[in-house]
């Protein structure tokens, strides 16, 4: 930021609220994922293989 | 039919896709030049040989096949550096919209890759990812039709406001909108899980380079559009979505960023930016999942800066979600159907952010990418009675989960891939119905891309070239005539569709343009 545009300190900062309770939910009770064995297995695969960088 | 307003914004989104041959060799794509370049040519072919997607009359129109790139419904298709079958969505003037564009171009490039392989006698493997976990990186951009006046302020000149204000809100986005991926490929860590797929290849502020070097803002000129008037943010840092409501956010969000700097009416910010290097905050910000971190930040109004301390990202980004919903209230929209999906999106995003802070991850399993990984990732360490603890020490294990989360999970195999398994369980948040996908897979969004098809179905077999902003049709004396589009906001009224549908020949249609004093088609003969 260019000096010429800093205003110190002319104006109070809002306040920052106090964090919210932190609270882990239990996992979902059922994994809809359950019998996925092999349709993940079938991309390991391509898990080494490098690309070309792009954009 | 009234009018149809115009629209505050149009988007779109550019997804290189990843794409690799099945059995074939386990050799890197990368080394292997002739078979990706084939893989990629034999998808686009079937792309465009496919009449659900292109319609008889633009295969005509073209005479080769993927001649010309363009698809039905306004988006391009094209082989990108020979790697990857590169999907543009058409400009939308709505985030919803956009959901459904950017979901048909996964269905068509599924779709495609299915019929090449039964060309090519191997099966096909396409994925929706930003990086190879090798340390490679791929984009999905974000494009974003900004005043020139606001182009020039971010893209031009010393850093000022706006651009710390843009960037700031760059680098924390991804707490909602990122991806997720499993490792860190840029630096010698062993980070199990980060936010964001692109952030650490993030390595400037502001620069014109996208293969190295990245930049926050890029600089890239090329507006489709009278420059006079128009510019196109071209952002290249955002990950690739699969969930329906990220992509909606990513770009509900964004689009309201630059209509709130970009307001005539200048409308106060009074909004944190950090203070310090931003590559480096970018990285830190998507390898806290926990938000733990804080960054060192200032405080922005309309022309000056407040020193103050530190706050952690997801506070950053409240504030600055906290400021678009007063704008969306306060911004003079045309549409009130458009001003209700922009509130929405400030609502959503406004929940799920709080859902986040509070520890709730698995609130957003199937909502927001990057939640959705990390719980089934949870859940895959459980079964093996590990954490992600285990796995920030363990590389095998690290390897297993990026195949089920980077692979599996944003695989486009609508039968075996985990994200429409998912879908089809019920567990996907969906913004658009698989009418509206199924729909935008054939035609285009209102506006721009909607009055190109129009004029390349109406004249088929006469189209020589078509760009965003032109249609150049050969006349019936051989010459050409180039009708220019440059305005990227243009409204498609039905004086207008029945002029081009009655017009006998491009010379009629030139002259009824001309009588009847059109501003949404300039001609140049």
């Amino acid at each position: 930021m260019p000096e010429r545009e800093r205003r110190r300190p002319p104006q109070r900062v809002p306040p920052e609220p106090a964090p919210p309770d932190r609270e882990r939910d239990p996992p979902p009770e059922r994994d809809p994922l359950d019998d996925v064995d092999e349709d993940v297995e079938r991309h390991e695969e391509h898990v080494e293989k490098e690309e070309p960088e792009r954009e | 039919m009234p009018n149809p307003a115009r629209p505050a914004m149009v988007m779109g989104l550019e997804t290189e896709y990843s794409i690799y041959a099945r059995g074939q060799s386990r050799t890197a794509p990368a080394k292997d030049g002739g078979q990706l370049k084939e893989m990629v040519d034999a998808l686009i072919a079937e792309a465009f040989t496919d009449p659900l997607f292109t319609g008889p009359q633009l295969m005509v129109t073209h005479g080769q096949p993927h001649g010309l790139g363009w698809l039905h419904n306004g988006a391009r298709l094209y082989n990108d550096m020979h790697s990857t079958p590169e999907y543009c969505t058409p400009e939308c003037p709505r985030p919803d919209i956009l959901v459904a564009h950017d979901q048909a171009g996964m269905l068509i490039e599924w779709r495609a890759s299915l019929l090449a392989a039964q060309q090519l006698g191997y099966e096909i493997d396409l994925y929706k990812k930003n990086t190879d976990g090798h340390g490679h990186a791929y984009g999905c951009h974000e494009n974003y039709c900004v005043s020139t006046r606001l182009w020039n302020k971010l893209f031009k000149g010393d850093v000022n406001l706006h651009q710390l204000i843009m960037a700031t809100f760059f680098v924390v986005r991804p707490i909602l909108t990122g991806a997720g991926k499993v490792g860190v490929e840029n630096a010698v860590r062993t980070q199990p899980f980060q936010l964001s797929q692109r952030a650490e290849f993030i390595s400037t502020f502001r620069s014109q380079i996208t293969t190295s070097n990245r930049p926050i803002l890029n600089e890239r000129n090329e507006p489709h559009a009278n420059a006079d008037y128009w510019q196109r943010v071209h952002y290249i840092m955002g990950d690739a979505n699969m969930c329906e409501a990220s992509t909606y956010l990513k770009t509900g969000l964004t689009a309201l960023m630059f209509m709130l700097l970009q307001d005539e009416r200048n409308p106060g910010f009074h909004l944190p930016i950090l203070d310090g290097q931003y590559p480096p905050m970018a990285h830190t910000v998507s390898l806290d999942p926990q938000f733990e971190a804080r960054l060192p930040v200032q405080f922005a109004t309309r022309d000056a800066l407040y020193d103050t301390g530190t706050l952690p990202a997801p506070e950053i980004l409240s504030r600055y979600l906290g400021r678009l919903a007063e704008y969306v209230q306060e911004r003079p929209f045309q549409d009130a159907g458009e001003q209700a999906v922009y509130a929405d999106v400030v609502a959503r995003a406004q929940e799920y952010l709080a859902t986040l802070r509070t520890g709730k991850i698995h609130r957003l399993y199937g909502v927001l990418d990057w939640p959705t990984k990390y719980a089934l990732l949870e859940n895959f360490l459980g079964k093996r009675g590990k954490t992600f603890a285990d796995a920030a020490a363990d590389d095998e294990l690290r390897k297993k989960m990026r195949v089920y989360a980077d692979h599996a999970f944003c695989s486009l195999d609508r039968e075996r891939g985990l994200y429409f398994r998912l879908e089809r369980a019920g567990h996907i948040t969906r913004i658009v119905n698989d009418a509206q996908v199924l729909k935008a897979t054939f035609q285009p969004p209102a506006g721009r891309p909607q009055l190109r098809t129009l004029l390349t179905d109406r004249f088929v077999g006469k189209i020589k070239d078509v760009d965003w902003a032109k249609v150049n049709i050969r006349s019936a004396s051989g010459k050409s005539v180039t009708l220019k589009l440059n305005d990227p906001m243009l409204t498609v009224d039905d004086a207008l569709i029945r002029e081009i549908e009655g017009a006998k020949s491009p010379y009629e249609l030139i002259q009824s343009i001309r009588r009847t004093n059109r501003t949404q088609i300039e001609i140049e003969e």
